[in-house]
């Protein structure tokens, strides 16, 4: 029947999957030529006390660590050295070697990336950027294509809350929260300029430049610089499976992929010593890409495109009032503009031509307060006002005002870490057309403990965490032209979960082990989903879903270190998940996996690193997975297995030094589909020439 | 150092094969276990889900009871594509319109194969087939840039365009005029809003002549046989509301918009069946309509209670009188077909067909790999039809069709065609009947020595009687003696031998037929008189008892009789072969005959079934057992 237009273009919530993860990582094994983020560091040593954004005379912090990891909470990280192990182009492409992770990839460069984690949808996933959780109203999750790598210092999952109570109250309003950490200003000796100039070219047409430059203006202030400019043709073949026998199939280049994006940031840092801070912050992407759509049999037209631009300004500023009390301010104002073109609509109007635009001005004021050793408290207060635009027909034109309240308590010992949070959220939004989305008032609590089980053995550690959340239901959802459904109510994740984490040291070996297991049980009630209320072509959101999510996250990391210059890591992650649909026991899909769920999910890295070459070998793989919530065979996406390869020289010049890089990705050049009929490039090499200086 | 490495590697290798083997998700296998009783096959397309390529046609093989829902890939080792919204057969073939994938699949209805694929582009841009309609030879495709395409359909290369208006969702062919329904469907975000118009293409000029306003949103469309369009017209979903319209096609104006929602429909003879569905609310009604007296029969179709979650599609089988309604369930998993009597009794349930099932079309002369008992096309089938002399019926004229003015031997010759390859040919009321031939004699041996395929199943027996002759003079025509098959009912005082009843044509083909019996009675019977006939119709036979009844419920039932008859037992039943060992003649006294060359069958009963008309036998074909 007709296709449902609306559902198709718009990126309503489909059900992702998969979870997530552990503790640990690498910045437990720290290298001794790296400087470690003191973020990660106070996230990890669960101090607060230590500013998030410090920066300049942090040294080098040790470089084994041998205690098992005290976070209450799965937390993973990949930290800069990490990243360039991998052959990832963007953060879309890093963030699936977590566990318990999905990613939605729609294929390519310009393919739509989101993040979901434990099968709890991507709308449950924040992503926070330099301190400041990305916002999107329009449709509620973040698209991770739209971040490169190159920049990145630091990436971190945590699942549940964190260690870490000083934060704005946004970041603990969702079920997980992958934090990045984009390259900062840092200061060797007396060198006041240092940066980087890179060119890379890549199979498929892809050319990009990419440019670092950080500048000490003076003692108190420094200025970066960081530019992106790429562009891609995308045209990769793929098989076109015309039929299920397995050489059924033509290869066929996919057209209308090209992209082109341009990318420009900006920080400026103020230290003015006693740890006070600020950091302002620019950012600015410009995108144009064509949208190849689905692959449809015996149909090869594809025409459409999409223009976005987005641009924020960012505040942070922190200060001790007193020697128990400290303050963080943060503040951004943001807008995207997106202006989605389809000129073979086979409307009056000869094209569908739509423009969205989205403005958010948001404001937070966290304060920590620490009366006794041990003891500390945090309350955080945010407000937000987004409003969005377009030229739909009748479009409600929502404002959204958000009032958040954050209290937390953490308590830490010896043999214990323990946080307990409630946060409070209030949402009122008005229209200027026809009606408004009903009001939110919600209390979600979480608490998380972690204790050493065996006293003076801190090799081994036990967690548990609890901790129920919400997602809003989206503009998209509440007022999308005849899809939107303003009498939606939020979607509730209730999350579960019982880890075990260890570390082995084995020093005559030179060698770390590290092993963390997590089970989880969470519930997805309310879920926010398409279904026909008025026709077969109209299809609106309702609160319909049950999803019951049980499973089982491992994270295994092993590091011989023979010297501080010759480096051997070995990580890997394994997720087992049962997602099931419980919503309608007479249903076809009742107790069957949600659509796009594989029950073993997994990946694997190999990093040698030495002191002027490095090489590294990873790999992805996925069971199996339905389409659709009905697990029948036609509609079975079968497993994978992707594997890449790196390697890189580093040659030392006057000014620094030059670095020659290669990456091989989908070595094997398997064909396969994240999305049915969104097939994903086969081999890929990608050569670049980095100066550092 | 190594040796310990080496253990630590496998030690890590084997957890890891572990754990990736432990990868319990598994299909389900949904299956269709219903007690299903037919004849040939039943093809279902189903939609699928738009840009899933899962479009599928499916096959339900009543003789080898089973149920291929991918037939396309399994016949041409290619997928069907995406979301297909129409088919139809026109002569042997099946033509399915895709429309996502932007494509007509042309196919042997009987096999399945495909003869051609047809595309749809305007430059690059996708047209979107969306329905079709045939006439003269030619097929129409209207699609959802606003075009029609007409298609040869010996060819099958597109011969020409013309505009209609927006978004085309249906289309009918009546006199020589194509009705195209324009919906608008893809402007409704826009301030031009649904379209309100039926667009009038003449298949001689191919031109766009006239544009009738019938309502918002107008979708399917389809002609009945008695000179009207009808089209259900949807509405803006929310104010205002969906109605059904009937247009006349000799003036080509609206002559009534009924008061009712009609959110699909088929025609079917006299009937019309249609449903409503309210996506919101989740309530549908399911109705009957009289095209002739224009007024609803009944609005609960369904007499024994089964539910329907979402009517999907609807097709009522003019050959076998069923009407098949599909159940799109929630849309993502795979829907199921019911099949009902005229009467709204489920004759069966097939489960699990495809996702969002449209339409169901029976093609009773189906031939599966490696034949089978339906296979009619056999070398040992019907090879020539001598005579045709249907009494009075509702499908007489239909089944084959009569166009004005053909003659006994143009009809005749129609009738032939169609048992050659398989279609339906009906005999209307008592005494009409059809005389053949096998390509050889049928030789007396053991057992049945050939058998007759009709229309039957369960509760739908419309027994005939068959008499059979030897070319004694060997003219090669049946000029010969006759003698009757004694059936079970033969010997039984209930049986009538040497009944007379003489049809008198009336003034209209729609008026009722004036008919006397030699027993005395007279009276008029609603049914159409075969009008290449002369003035009157005698026709002559053993006149069985009336074999429909009320049952239980309340509705009428034709149970089968217990061997002997044509059009009596399911084809794939094994009751419906015959012995030339029954032959008898007036006397009845046993006659040995070795061979025959000629089978003669008449309908045998005189009965009306209240509504679902009277008992007529049809024939499908046949099969000679002993060449």
């Amino acid at each position: 029947m007709c296709k449902n237009r609306g559902v198709m273009k718009m990126p309503v919530s489909l059900f992702l999957r998969i979870a997530l993860a552990c503790v640990f990582a690498s910045a437990w094994t720290v290298s001794a030529q790296w400087k470690p983020d003191p973020e990660l560091v106070s996230v990890l040593s669960g101090d607060d006390s230590i500013p998030a954004f410090r920066i300049g005379e942090v040294t080098v912090v040790s470089t084994e660590q041998s205690s098992a990891n005290p976070a209450v909470s799965p937390f993973q990280v990949l930290d800069r050295k990490n990243l360039h192990g991998l052959s990832a182009e963007q953060v879309g492409d890093a963030v699936k070697f977590f566990s318990g992770v999905v990613v939605k990839d729609f294929g390519g460069l310009g393919g739509m990336k989101t993040l979901s984690v434990r099968s709890m949808g991507a709308q449950h996933t924040a992503v926070s950027y330099d301190g400041i959780v990305l916002t999107d109203c329009q449709t509620g999750q973040t698209d991770l294509s739209r971040f490169s790598i190159d920049n990145v210092d630091l990436m971190s999952l945590s699942i549940g809350d964190g260690n870490s109570i000083f934060q704005p109250a946004r970041v603990f309003a969702s079920s997980g929260v992958l934090t990045i950490r984009t390259r900062r200003p840092v200061f060797e000796g007396r060198k006041r300029l240092n940066g980087k100039l890179m060119f890379q070219y890549g199979s498929y047409g892809q050319k990009e430049l990419n440019a670092f430059g950080a500048y000490k203006l003076s003692d108190v202030w420094s200025l970066s610089l960081s530019l992106l400019s790429q562009k891609t043709k995308g045209d990769y073949e793929y098989r076109l499976q015309y039929a299920d026998a397995p050489d059924a199939y033509d290869l066929v280049p996919r057209t209308n992929n090209e992209v082109r994006n341009v990318r420009l940031e900006s920080t400026l840092l103020g230290r003015f010593g006693g740890e006070r801070e600020l950091e302002l912050k620019g950012y600015f992407y410009d995108s144009d890409r064509g949208l190849p759509g689905a692959v449809i049999l015996y149909n090869p037209s594809s025409s459409q495109h999409l223009w976005d631009r987005s641009a924020f300004a960012q505040a942070h500023y922190q200060q001790p009032l007193s020697n128990m009390l400290t303050m963080q301010l943060n503040a951004k104002l943001n807008q995207t503009r997106q202006h989605y073109l389809n000129p073979d609509y086979l409307g009056s109007s000869g094209a569908e031509d739509y423009s969205y635009q989205q403005e958010e001005a948001y404001f937070s004021a966290a304060f920590l307060y620490k009366p006794l050793t041990g003891l500390s408290f945090a309350l955080a207060t945010d407000g937000a006002v987004a409003g969005m635009s377009c030229n739909l027909k009748d479009f409600s034109e929502p404002t959204r005002y958000t009032l958040l309240a954050n209290l937390s308590a953490k308590y830490v010992n010896e043999w214990m870490l323990a946080t307990a949070s409630v946060l409070g959220t209030g949402i009122r939004e008005t229209t200027v057309n026809g009606p408004s989305a009903n009001a939110i008032g919600r209390l979600t609590p979480a608490v998380n403990v972690s204790v050493q089980p065996i006293r003076g053995f801190d090799k081994l550690r036990l967690r548990a965490f609890w901790k129920s959340s919400f997602r809003e239901p989206s503009f998209n959802d509440l007022y999308y032209s005849a899809i939107g459904n303003t009498a939606l109510k939020p979607e509730n994740s209730d999350q579960a979960d019982l880890g075990i984490t260890c570390t082995l040291p084995w020093q005559t070996q030179h060698l770390t082990f590290q092993f963390s297991a997590d089970a989880f049980k969470n519930r997805i009630t309310d879920k926010i989903m398409a279904v026909p209320t008025r026709n077969m072509f109209i299809w609106s959101m309702v609160n319909l879903g049950k999803v019951d999510i049980t499973g089982v996250d491992l994270n295994f990391e092993a590091t011989k270190k023979w010297s501080p210059k010759a480096e051997l890591l070995a990580a890997w992650t394994h997720s087992y998940q049962r997602a099931l649909d419980v919503t309608d026991p007479t249903s076809k899909t009742y107790n069957q996996q949600i659509a796009y769920a594989p029950r073993i999910y997994g990946s694997g890295r190999l990093q040698l690193l030495l002191s002027d070459l490095k090489l590294g070998y990873s790999l992805l793989y996925s069971g199996h997975r339905y389409v659709t919530g009905q697990n029948t065979v036609q509609n079975d996406l079968p497993a994978y297995l992707d594997q890449s390869v790196m390697a890189e020289y580093a040659i030392p010049r006057a000014f620094g030094q030059v670095v020659i890089r290669g990456e091989i990705q989908n070595l094997a050049n398997v064909n396969y589909e994240i999305v049915r009929n969104f097939p994903m490039p086969g081999r890929t090499y990608r050569v670049s020439v980095r100066f550092d200086f | 150092m190594m040796k310990e490495t080496f253990k630590y590697l496998f030690l890590f290798a084997l957890t890891a094969t572990l754990l990736v083997a432990c990868d319990d998700l598994t299909s389900v296998n949904p299956g269709t276990t219903d007690e299903v009783t037919g004849s040939g096959a039943l093809y279902i397309l189903n939609d699928g889900n738009y840009s899933l390529n899962n479009s599928t046609l499916a096959n339900y093989d009543f003789s080898a009871k089973t149920l291929t829902t991918d037939f396309f890939q399994a016949k041409n080792g290619r997928k069907l594509g995406d979301t297909g919204n129409d088919l139809q057969r026109y002569g042997s073939k099946l033509y399915v319109v895709m429309n996502g994938s932007s494509q007509v699949e042309v196919l042997d209805a009987r096999t399945g194969k495909s003869l051609s694929q047809i595309s749809f582009f305007n430059g690059s841009t996708a047209r979107q087939p969306r329905s079709i309609a045939f006439w003269n030879n030619k097929a129409y495709v209207c699609s959802f840039d606003g075009t029609v395409a007409r298609i040869d359909t010996a060819s099958f290369e597109i011969e020409d365009f013309v505009q209609a208006g927006r978004n085309p969702d249906g289309i009918a062919a009546s006199d020589n005029k194509l009705y195209v329904s324009n919906s608008g469907g893809l402007d409704y975000g826009s301030d031009l809003g649904y379209d309100n118009s039926v667009t009038v293409i003449s298949t001689e000029t191919f031109t766009a002549d006239k544009r009738i306003e019938v309502g918002l949103n107008p979708g399917r469309i389809r002609a009945d046989n008695f000179g009207n369009i009808y089209v259900s017209v949807r509405g803006d979903y929310k104010t205002v509301p969906s109605r059904w319209v009937c247009i006349d096609t000799q003036t080509d104006a609206v002559t009534a918009t009924y008061p009712f929602a009609v959110t699909n429909f088929d025609l079917c003879g006299d009937k019309a069946y249609f449903y409503s569905f309210d996506d919101a609310t989740k309530q549908s009604s399911i109705g009957v309509f009289n095209l002739k007296t224009k007024t609803v029969e009944t609005n609960a179709f369904i007499q024994d209670g089964t539910q329907i979650k979402t009517p999907y599609g609807i097709t009522a089988d003019s050959e076998s009188g069923a009407v098949f309604i599909t159940d799109a369930g929630d849309y993502i998993a795979s829907g199921d077909v019911y099949c009902f009597s005229e009467s709204g009794m489920l004759a069966y349930k097939l489960s699990n067909v495809g996702i969002n099932p449209n339409t169901v079309l029976p093609v009773s002369d189906f031939k599966p790999e490696g034949g089978s008992t339906t296979d009619t096309t056999a070398l040992n089938g019907i090879e020539h039809v001598y005579e045709y002399t249907p009494a009075p019926g509702q499908f007489v004229g239909v089944y084959p069709p009569y166009s004005a003015s053909e003659t006994v031997e143009q009809m005749r010759a129609k009738a032939e065609v169609k048992l050659k390859a398989g279609g339906l040919v009906s005999l209307g009321r008592f005494g009409g009947s059809l005389v053949f031939g096998f390509k050889t004699a049928v030789n007396n041996a053991d057992g049945i020595d050939f058998r007759m395929l009709g229309n039957a199943f369960y509760s739908s027996a419309e027994p005939g009687i068959v008499e059979v002759s030897e070319d004694i003079n060997g003219n090669g025509l049946p000029d010969d003696a006759w003698y009757e098959l004694a059936g079970s009912e033969y010997a039984k005082t209930t049986t009538t031998k040497a009944y007379q009843m003489t049809y008198y044509k009336p003034l209209q083909k729609s008026d009722s037929v004036f008919y006397t019996d030699n027993a005395g009675g007279s009276g008029f019977v609603n049914a159409y008189y075969p009008f290449w006939q002369g003035d009157s119709i005698v026709c002559k036979g053993t006149l069985l008892p009336p074999t429909a009844a009320v049952n239980a419920q309340g509705f009428w039932s034709s149970n089968s009789l217990p061997w002997g008859y044509a059009d009596n037992q399911p084809n794939n039943s094994g009751q419906n072969g015959f012995d030339l060992s029954w032959a008898v003649d007036a006397a009845g006294s046993a006659v040995p005959l070795q061979k025959i060359h000629f089978v003669r069958v008449y309908t045998a009963v005189n009965q009306n079934a209240g509504w679902m008309g009277e008992l007529s036998t049809e024939i499908v074909g046949a099969e000679n057992l002993h060449p």
